[in-house]
């Protein structure tokens, strides 16, 4: 980690009172800062809240959201809500893994996209959805999977 | 110390006030499978092994459950052990059983409960087997860690709290992926070998037995 | 607020946005300046207006004329159409999906008319961000009469009698969950709501946030006052930035006014909200994992015996949990009375439902209907029936937790005890419609999937259990199917459902059990022909011989 982002690091911290119920909202403000929560982060925040960093790892893999790992610059999300998926979601995914040559979990090697999926983002009135950092969209189809990305074809 | 009578097993039992129903059986010579409970911690009612009947067909655990006046426990029914054998077999068909090559075999807690269920692999019903195998941790200098044997009991990482004061040993991940993982810079961990010496199944095994 | 008397309504929900209704928002403003009409036109952002699918929604009054899937071009006619004498933009008008005819008044659609809408009462008729406009409809009288006519005594009274039950799946008693907690001794005590919201295919209390979040906020600070806590926690869930940017704003704008922090309305009553945003686990929705979760911790439920969270809760104090849309009803039975809120439902289900109707539906959205309402009702006259002529197969509710209600059901009464006699459950209020296209093996391997990611692994038959019966119903889909694969999955099902620690591992079988018990016939098709009625599972072939 860059002296800069020790830094950023220890000044989001400095908002904080060093309490283990903190640890969930720090963990999130990291992430949203720097992507991902390095080791470097999560030994700085175990430090912080005088807990050990097996726990930060233990609690971090237990939530979803948590990366452990750096992020594509675009996150490409799939929803699989029930709604989604039974408007086609599957079909989706397929088409999008394809088009982005990821499979779902998976990091491009030069760090451009992240293909992941969620459990549901809510938009169920327009399945099915997918969402590219944070711009959902509607009622899609595979071919419109195609025109989301035209300079990857 | 307040007394309690009791029945188990049509048995009438008097027990202290506070003590579990597992403990209270356990000690009457009645067994109760079970596999995450241990005398020395608080029990962590996992591994719902110990389910038994109270009163009209409740299934409780009975590690947590503590003794009441009165109270009319089956260990085993139709319905206990219904459950009870789905939850065994379904343990089973997701862990590691080539008892053999095991150096825990002989002192497993798992194939304590499958002879006294009469549960033999063959005989079970037709469930999926656990296709992949999972590499072992063999971080930890003292012992190593197969996940494919884990029952996730937890006794291990409660143990590392309690004798230890702090933790080497956490659950990671979650649902199916949960595990158990060693962490911490290897000064922490004293080498007690408490964790192995209570592991129920063969999960953590010395390094030198290898 | 300048009263102007010609409003124009753009819904800002997540829905409506991602149809592009920000830039609608910012072009409509634009043009009415330029049209110098900012002195008769109030451009006003609302919540949700419910009918997402048809978004961005734009609603004009006092006519009540409902433009749908507006367009930025459209923008200036709309605009135009609001000055005497102008004419409606005709071309917007929902159209009715069967006749084809325009239907100019939001009123008159069938979408609308048919719901009964106290909950979401004020969604997508004020402006989430302006207090004033949740004032003027009446925002925090129910406040205020609780603190100074009431007595803590007399609010729990009133929810007792009302009968009220909690609107997160369980339908617990509110009255007797507030007691409990009032009675419970100690004088830190928190007041929790839970907006986590983990059920795939349900938007209503995300919906309510982004539409409503003082009604929200009003309903806590009364419960405060009733159990006697400080201070109050919202558990959002993770993928809703924008309810809780809404929320954010409401506390703030709260505050201000002096109904939240110190001597609110000068009763001497101290009372505060946070927000506190879950990181992605369905699991987290349960009590115990909420809280462990607020501590810090890994949301692994607490076993049974335990005390309950309204005696030993957060940090070991009484707290008190509900959901986003029991807290929005106390409000009205504070200002109504508990006898007007028990006049609606049925005998044992008061008051009204809140669903996200989605799936192989002519209209999709949120909708709220009085308890007791026919699954026929709700399906064909709100939701327009099935679109495509195709013939209507299940539908599913509850979530996770819940199960396919069958075609035979469709007139069976919506409420608590009528869902789990059916075998699903009323859930937190997704409701997903499936036509004959829809694979119900298929379904029920989504949802064990779901159930599968999402256990928290602590205990062995919700871990193992529910991996073991994905893997049989994925190998069903994939023609590997055996001939007692429906024995075992039935006896797994039981035994997951009567031995596993908390209710998600207890309710978990329920996809599988209830799509057995009504569609067993499709199974035998997978196992039996390898065929895949629906034509949904890639590996078989269908019965036309598509594939
Ligand atoms: C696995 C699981 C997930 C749950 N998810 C939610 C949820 O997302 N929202 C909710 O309000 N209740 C949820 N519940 C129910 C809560 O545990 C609790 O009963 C409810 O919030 C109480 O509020 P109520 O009485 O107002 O319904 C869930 C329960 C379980 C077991
Ligand atoms: S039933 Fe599932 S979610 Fe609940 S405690 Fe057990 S493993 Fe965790
Ligand atoms: S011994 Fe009681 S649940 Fe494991």
């Amino acid at each position: 980690m860059e002296k800069r982002e020790e830094r950023l690091l220890r000044e989001i911290l400095s908002f904080y009172k060093g309490q283990q119920g903190e640890l969930i909202p720090i963990l999130l403000q990291v992430q949203a800062n720097f992507g991902y929560l390095s080791e470097k982060a999560r030994k700085l925040i175990a430090r912080f809240l005088s807990i050990t960093e097996g726990q930060v790892y233990s609690i971090a893999s237990f939530y979803s959201q948590f990366r452990l790992v750096p992020l594509g610059k675009k996150r490409v999300t799939i929803c699989r809500g029930t709604a989604c998926h039974i408007r086609g979601a599957p079909r989706i995914l397929e088409a999008t893994e394809k088009v982005l040559g990821l499979k779902e979990g998976e990091t491009s090697s030069d760090l451009e996209y992240t293909l992941e999926t969620v459990a549901c983002f809510g938009c169920c009135a327009l399945a099915p959805c997918i969402r590219i950092n944070k711009n959902v969209h509607g009622e899609m189809t595979p071919e419109k999977v195609k025109e989301l990305f035209p300079h990857l074809k | 110390m307040e007394k309690i009578a009791l029945t188990i097993d049509g048995l009438n039992i008097v027990a202290d006030k506070g003590m579990t129903v597992l403990e209270t059986a356990l000690r009457n010579g009645i067994y109760i499978p079970h596999l995450c409970y241990h005398p020395d911690l608080k029990p962590s009612g996992v591994c719902r092994l110990c389910l038994v009947e109270v009163g009209d067909e409740q299934l409780v655990t009975s590690c947590r459950m503590k003794v009441e006046q009165g109270m009319v426990i089956k260990t085993k029914s139709p319905e206990v052990d219904k459950v009870r054998r789905a939850i065994v077999e379904l343990l089973i068909a997701d862990h590691h059983t080539d008892c053999r090559n095991c150096p825990s075999s002989g002192q497993c807690e798992l194939q304590r409960i499958m002879a006294s269920l009469h549960i033999s692999v063959k005989r079970m019903r037709p469930l999926k087997w656990a296709r992949e195998e999972l590499p072992r941790d063999t971080s930890n200098p003292f012992f190593d860690y197969d996940p494919n044997k884990c029952v996730l009991c937890g006794i291990c990482v409660q143990t590392c709290e309690v004798v230890q004061g702090t933790s080497s040993l956490y659950f990671v991940g979650r649902g199916y992926g949960t595990k158990v993982a060693f962490f911490a810079n290897k000064s922490r961990c004293e080498s007690c070998r408490q964790c192995v010496a209570r592991c129920p199944v063969g999960a953590l095994i010395p390094k030198t037995v290898r | 607020m300048v009263n102007r008397q010609r409003m124009i309504l753009v819904c800002q929900g997540t829905g409506c946005i991602s149809g592009g209704a920000e830039q609608l928002l910012s072009s409509l403003k634009r043009e009415v300046a330029k049209l110098n009409l900012g002195e008769s036109i109030e451009v006003k952002r609302t919540g949700c207006h419910g009918f997402c699918q048809r978004g961005p929604l734009v609603v004009t009054e006092p006519e009540g004329f409902f433009y749908s899937k507006v367009k930025p071009d459209d923008i200036t006619e709309i605009a135009r159409s609001q000055l005497p004498g102008g004419k409606p933009v005709e071309r917007l008008f929902y159209r009715d999906p069967i006749t084809d005819m325009p239907i100019p008044y939001y009123r008159d659609i069938p979408f609308y008319s048919r719901q009964q809408r106290t909950v979401l009462r004020n969604c997508g008729n004020i402006d989430p961000e302006d207090i004033e406009d949740c004032l003027a409809v009446d925002g925090y009288q129910g406040l205020r009469k609780a603190l100074h006519e009431m007595t803590p005594e007399q609010i729990i009274r009133e929810v007792k009698q009302s009968g009220l039950r909690g609107l997160g799946g369980a339908g617990f008693p509110a009255g007797r969950k507030w007691e409990a907690c009032r009675r419970a001794p100690g004088d830190e005590k928190y007041v929790i709501c839970n907006a986590d919201e983990g059920d795939p295919g349900a938007f209503q209390d995300r919906s309510i946030m982004e539409g409503d979040p003082h009604s929200v906020l009003e309903g806590m600070i009364t419960a405060g006052y009733a159990i006697g806590a400080k201070q109050g926690f919202i558990y959002v869930r993770a993928e809703y930035p924008l309810a809780v940017k809404r929320l954010r704003v409401a506390i703030s704008q709260a505050r201000n006014k002096g109904f939240l922090g110190r001597n609110i309305l000068g009763s001497g009553f101290d009372f505060d909200i946070e927000i506190f945003q879950g990181a992605g686990a369905f699991v987290c929705g349960e009590s115990t994992a909420l809280v462990l979760s607020i501590e810090g911790k890994r949301g692994m439920p607490k076993p049974l015996p335990r005390p309950r969270t309204a005696e030993v809760g957060l940090w070991g104090k009484p707290t008190l949990l509900n959901n986003v849309k029991t807290f929005c009803n106390i409000p009205l039975i504070i200002i109504h009375g508990s006898e007007w809120f028990a006049a609606k439902g049925t005998e044992r289900s008061k008051g009204t439902a809140v669903f996200s109707l989605t799936g192989k539906v002519v209209n999709n959205g949120l909708i709220e209907v009085p308890m007791g309402i026919t699954l026929r009702e709700i399906i064909y006259d709100i939701g327009g029936g099935i679109p495509g002529g195709k013939a209507f197969k299940a539908v599913q509710t509850g979530g996770p937790s819940g199960g396919c209600v069958p075609a035979s059901l469709l007139d069976m009464p919506v409420d608590f005890d009528s869902l789990t006699a059916a075998g699903s459950m009323m859930g937190s209020g997704g409701m997903v419609v499936m036509d004959e296209d829809t694979c119900m093996v298929d379904i029920a391997r989504y949802f064990l999937n779901f159930t599968r990611r999402e256990s928290c692994g602590q205990c062995v038959p919700c871990r193992v259990g529910t991996k073991q019966m994905f893997d049989i119903l994925d190998d069903i889909t994939q023609g590997q199917g055996r001939l007692e694969d429906i024995d075992l999955l039935l006896e797994l099902g039981e035994a997951v459902a009567r031995s596993s620690l908390c209710a998600l591992g207890q309710t978990a079988p329920n996809p599988v059990l209830t799509t057995i018990r009504y569609f067993r016939h499709e199974y035998e098709a997978h196992i039996h022909e390898k065929k895949c009625p629906a034509g949904i599972c890639q590996a078989l072939s269908s019965p036309q011989g598509l594939n």
